[in-house]
């Protein structure tokens, strides 16, 4: 079970990093290209 | 330079870039996001659980930015639905055709300087850009 943990942590940093980032796209039509 | 936040932006792509390598170090998987759903869409026996585990990760990630970072939610998307509807299905065919998306060939792939991905990144972002300016600037559809 520590590897899904592990697993499901790496999604919960990859969704928020791209919330993060996605902060620089213009407001107008943002949508995160990954 | 309109919603330009280079620290966030900074921290958001070590934050992506630490998921990707922590993935590929300890568990030997590609966070390529469209491989990983595309995997779910077609279980393969012992290669599903993790897909899914990892998903899963990605909502509650969103769910907690929401709660904890509502600006970066605060989207407005001019296009209409079915462009937004066409834009998405041309991705998923584009992402299978090409073994790979953004995630999994432009921050994996091209991080650990494969030149497939190299390459596939180069194409999808370039005609990104040549498709951006063609329905803006030269067809004005949006």
């Amino acid at each position: 079970m520590p590897g899904y943990l592990f697993v499901f942590s790496s999604g919960v940093l990859f969704a928020a990093g791209l919330a993060l980032s996605g902060m620089t796209l213009p407001r107008r039509s943002s949508r995160s290209a990954i | 330079m309109e919603g330009f936040t280079p620290v966030l932006s900074t921290i958001g792509g070590i934050m992506i870039g630490l998921a990707a390598v922590g993935l590929l170090y300890f568990n030997g998987r590609i966070a390529g996001i469209s491989g990983i759903m595309g995997g779910v869409l077609r279980p393969q026996k012992d290669d599903t659980l993790w897909r899914a585990v990892f998903l899963l990760g990605l909502f509650a990630g969103a769910l907690i930015m929401l709660w904890l970072h509502p600006a970066s939610f605060d989207l407005r998307i001019d296009v209409s639905d079915s462009a937004v509807i066409l834009g998405g299905f041309l991705v998923g065919i584009g992402t299978r055709i090409g073994n790979g998306c953004t995630s999994g060939h432009g921050v994996c792939g091209v991080g650990r300087l494969a030149p497939r991905s190299i390459v596939a990144s180069a194409v999808f972002f370039g005609f990104a850009v040549l498709t951006t300016y063609a329905v803006r600037h030269l067809w004005e559809v949006f």
